[in-house]
């Protein structure tokens, strides 16, 4: 079964590549406002069915404790599962088995309720897929994209049925205050969490595990996602890459003249920090892409730094000291300090793309967001709850903690192996200040972002309600006759900043077709100058107490939302054992 | 894509899967598509799964019978033709997802029990011969075509 290569495939392949193929010259194209419109629909229920996954059907198995959940078996406990007799299981894993409440049961297992999550979670991505298909003709591998628009009329009865999965869910729920069980509602607030906290912080008070149905406390997504990063902060400062951020842009709005004019805007961003002023990103150039591929299975002829549109893709699975098919895409800004590193030698920086990168460019999250966030709600920035109760949420540049302190002798005295003792983060050799780049920081951002578009859905259908019936609901202009030899499109994926380059022969065929893709960009190999990735770089610097169990690498890893493995999957027969009783080969045909 | 409800679900579910744009992964797929040209049973419900995942599951349930029609690596050969249960399958008991794209069939069954919906579909698989990018199968596997739409109609009982 190819199987599920997963919404992310499905989507990443088959509507953004496409929409990237598609726009002629993503500058000048023009779009109606209504296949701005639609194509926005589009997208937006595909983020949110893409960042839902991720959080509860990738990443959440990383942290709920699987044996408390009462899930002994796959997908949910891994072979990397320590066993529960191991010392460090209470590093491992924080969630509480029994936390103390006021209601009925006592004590509560948020376990069993993160998992309760889990389903509800499948189901409410299934129902993202549903807009998709009613925008898009079918999902996810939607056809409902043309060059110079959509395919799909702007009808009442589209808009009705979006609105009903989004948020008035058969009993007429509205924006502000969504029907359980609508997507709207599942999603939640960011305040959601604080609020829980500024009523005491009672498990009683959560759906499914307490005494109450959801909507009161919890069961919501941004909840989840705020709750569990309280149970594991020193990921506030693990998995950092270079504090540099790539976005193409995505979702239009307002004066569509101007492509910069996005609900993410388009745009490069240096450092972690707030931006000092209004959001003014550094400008992207197609002509400052470059890729190299000293370290990946590919060989080059000529030069070794190579724009997409000269790009070359020639395979070379022998390639002495290459390590990985993916290429290494790095940004050329002559001005950005760390250019051509090490000094003196040409080259371009590594960039990170995805929700991060979006929202950090776009000026909606930065190192300290949470903090200035519950202080704007007038909750205290205070980590509530598990080993770091207490600890105050970081801002840019605060330092690490010192594990010792709550892990080691001066806390809950769980023995290391050997001579390991518990570090320091904020001492040698790890020096660690927090910048915003961190892999809860890519968790907190891909949901706030999920957020911010699934409620964006909301105007994009009251824009498209006033179109229904009217010479305004056209949502294509057919494209005409121009072509271009050079072109290129750009978008953005849920896991990123998606570029297509295609040059036209003499002949009018297609004579080159380059894609840099976002986990190219993230997952790229050490470039030519000895640079290493993004996400290798987000691999250093961690405290990992037992390579027999590097959940730590795990967590870091995930929360890149790679698009890996793509490619095959088979069902594969079991080896060995009574094959000839258990395995009826009933037709052996050998070629 | 929605199932129907359960109580007008048909009992019998053929289910072809794959990635059609890697040749012989298709043949699910393939196959599918020319048992939708047959005339079978009203009982029979036939479906193009693609590379849908978990949202194969809502259609797999409450279902008497399921048939899944997918590559099988079996380490006997390029188009070797075979009959699993999930018994005979690998269930990946011990894996770990590096990336959400490694959602298998497997990983679907597996969901499936832990929502309470047991699924063991009969797998009629082929081991693929060329497993690279194309649309159109492989010759030699295309030939296979009717001896596997044979197997699938002895298992919903039309053939003897």
């Amino acid at each position: 079964m190819a199987a599920a290569k997963n919404v992310g495939f499905a989507y990443g392949f088959n509507v953004h590549n496409e929409d990237a193929s598609i726009h002629p010259r993503p500058d000048t194209d023009d779009i109606p406002e209504a296949g701005h419109l639609t194509r926005d629909v589009i997208y937006g229920s595909n983020y949110v069915a893409s960042h839902i996954v991720h959080l509860y059907h990738l990443a959440a198995l990383d942290f709920i404790d699987p044996a408390a959940a009462g899930l002994d078996k796959a997908p949910f406990c891994p072979s990397h599962a320590p066993d529960q007799s191991d010392p460090l299981y209470p590093y491992y894993y924080r969630i509480p088995t029994a936390m103390a409440g006021s209601g009925s049961a006592g004590t509560y297992n948020l376990n069993v309720y993160l998992v309760a999550q889990y389903v509800i979670a499948l189901k409410i991505r299934r129902m993202c897929n549903q807009i998709t298909a009613i925008w898009g003709g079918r999902a996810p591998f939607v056809q409902g994209l043309t060059p110079g628009g959509a395919a799909t009329s702007v009808s009442q009865d589209a808009i009705d049925k979006t609105r009903e999965i989004l948020y008035e869910g058969g009993v007429g729920g509205t924006p502000a205050s969504p029907a359980p069980g609508t997507i709207l509602s599942f999603v939640g607030q960011p305040t959601d969490f604080a609020l829980w906290v500024a009523d005491g912080a009672d498990p009683a008070k959560l759906p499914i595990i307490g005494d109450v149905s959801p909507g009161a406390f919890g069961g919501t997504m941004l909840f989840d996602t705020v709750a569990v990063a309280m149970f594991y902060p020193e990921y506030f400062w693990y998995g950092n890459a270079y504090e540099r951020f790539l976005a193409y842009g995505v979702f239009e709005k307002g004066d569509l003249s101007n492509p910069d004019e996005r609900l993410l805007r388009r745009g490069r961003k240096i450092g972690g920090d707030k931006y000092p002023g209004t959001p003014n990103p550094l400008a992207v150039l197609q002509q400052n892409v470059f890729e190299n591929v000293a370290n990946s299975y590919y060989t080059y002829q000529g030069t070794q730094w190579k724009q997409p549109l000269s790009g070359e893709t020639t395979p070379e699975p022998r390639k002495t000291g290459a390590y990985s098919w993916v290429k290494s895409p790095r940004y050329k800004d002559l001005s950005d300090p760390d250019w051509g590193t090490p000094v003196g030698k040409p080259g371009a920086v590594p960039y990170e793309v995805g929700p991060l990168a979006r929202m950090q460019v776009n000026g909606d999250y930065y190192a300290g967001f949470l903090y200035d966030f519950y202080t704007a709600n007038s909750v205290p920035p205070v980590i509530p709850v598990g080993p770091f109760a207490g600890v105050t949420f970081p801002r840019y540049g605060d330092p690490a903690p010192n594990l010792n302190n709550i892990f080691g002798t001066g806390g809950m005295n769980i023995p290391l192996s050997g001579t390991l003792t518990w570090p320091d983060l904020n001492a040698d050799p790890y020096n660690l200040t927090y910048v915003g780049g961190s892999a809860l920081d890519r968790y907190a951002a891909r949901q706030l972002e999920c957020w911010k578009v699934a409620n964006a859905m909301v105007g994009w259908l009251n824009r498209l309600e006033a179109k229904v019936g009217q010479a305004t609901s056209k949502t294509r202009t057919p494209p005409g006759d121009r072509f271009y030899r050079k072109s290129y499109g750009w978008t953005e994926a849920p896991r990123g900043a998606l570029g297509h380059w295609m040059k036209l022969g003499t002949n009018g065929k297609i004579e080159k077709y380059q894609c840099v893709v976002p986990s190219t960009w993230n997952a790229s190999p050490k470039d030519g100058l000895g640079i290493i990735g993004p996400a290798e770089k987000a691999m250093t610097q961690m405290f990992v107490p037992d390579i027999n169990h590097p959940l730590e690498v795990l967590r870091v890893g995930h929360s890149w939302d790679f698009c890996t493995a793509c490619a095959v999957h088979v069902v594969k027969r079991k080896k060995g054992g009574k094959r000839e009783e258990k395995v009826v080969n009933i037709d052996p045909t050998h070629l | 894509m929605s199932a129907p409800a359960p109580t007008e679900r048909k009992p019998i579910l053929i289910l072809g899967v794959g990635n059609i744009l890697l040749k012989d992964e298709g043949i699910g797929v393939h196959i599918a598509e020319r048992l939708q040209a047959v005339d079978l049973p009203d009982e029979v419900e036939v479906l193009e799964g693609g590379v849908l995942g978990v949202d194969l599951l809502e259609h797999m349930e409450h279902r008497e019978k399921v048939i899944i029609i997918d590559a099988v690596q079996g380490d006997m050969g390029p188009g070797t033709i075979y009959r699993l249960t999930r018994k005979e399958i690998e269930m990946g008991e011990n894996r770990c997802l590096s990336s959400l794209h490694e959602i298998d069939l497997p990983y679907v069954l597996n969901v499936g029990d832990f929502m309470g919906h047991y699924i063991d579909p009969v797998i009629i698989g082929v081991e693929p011969k060329d497993l690279s990018v194309g649309l159109d199968l492989s010759p030699e596997i295309e030939a296979l075509i009717p001896k596997v739409v044979d197997l699938v109609m002895k298992e919903i009982g039309q053939m003897n």
